[in-house]
């Protein structure tokens, strides 16, 4: 193979990956639609309240908020609402939102099966909790922690 | 032998040019990910969208290396056994 060749073949692969970054940039917007589209009319129950109002975090409140737009976990007898996250999680928000409004302990523990989560992970988590299972909270509690500057970190998450 | 360094060499010079724009980009998304604050002054930056073109390049980015290092190997290990 002479340079020449070399050079068309190398210059043909770098056109594929700039090709490939704007075929992914374009199927993430693709992806997001579409999980908005399938998510009109979901929850939000507790957010479009503008007086306080109190709120018991039952297994069946925390089902009500199962959507991409409104997302609630169970982790380990605690309620998190993580609609905000979604999109900073590392691993993609698509591997979130089939737990949305479900108990989420193990996959959390278990990285859906594939290790653990970091110490900065549980910091992360630990800035999205709602409160306690069965426990009572404000409503404006769910908008604080809905608000990216609500978070510990200003809405910046760590990526570990 | 002469014939896996020459065609090693062609292999990894290709590579070199692949390599640096993958490595290119990955390394833009991968500091835009780390410093998420630049993606809050920018407000055209979709974290979640550079998180998915960093994760989604990121095997081809390895597949690259791990040829680059293969042809490297062969390419440093040639000349020695010649010189023997």
């Amino acid at each position: 193979m002479n340079i020449k060749k070399e050079l068309i073949i190398g210059i043909v692969g770098s056109i594929l990956v700039v090709g490939m970054t704007f075929f992914y940039a374009k199927q993430y917007k693709s992806n997001i639609s579409n999980l908005s589209v399938n998510n009109v009319g979901s929850g939000l129950s507790a957010n479009t309240n503008s007086s306080p109002k109190a709120i018991t975090l039952t297994t069946a409140e925390v089902s009500k908020h199962s959507t991409s737009t409104d997302c609630w976990f169970i982790i380990n007898n605690s309620v998190y609402q993580v609609t905000e996250y979604l999109n900073a999680h590392p691993g993609g928000a698509s591997i979130m939102i089939p737990y949305c409004g479900t108990d989420a302990t193990v996959a959390y523990d278990t990285k859906d099966g594939r290790g653990s989560h970091s110490s900065t992970a549980a910091q992360d988590l630990a800035s999205l909790k709602l409160g306690n299972l069965n426990g009572a909270i404000n409503s404006q509690t769910v908008n604080i922690i809905k608000s990216p500057s609500g978070t510990r970190r200003g809405g910046e998450f760590n990526d570990d | 032998m002469i014939k896996l360094y020459l065609f090693s060499k062609s292999i990894h010079r290709l590579l070199v040019i692949i390599i640096s724009v993958i490595g290119f980009i990955m390394s833009i998304t991968g500091i835009l990910l780390k410093y998420t604050y630049l993606t809050t002054k920018f407000s055209f930056l979709n974290l979640g969208q550079i998180r998915y073109i960093h994760n989604n390049l990121s095997p081809f980015f390895t597949i690259v290396l791990l040829l680059m290092v293969a042809t490297g190997i062969i390419m440093y290990m040639f000349p020695l056994t010649r010189n023997k």
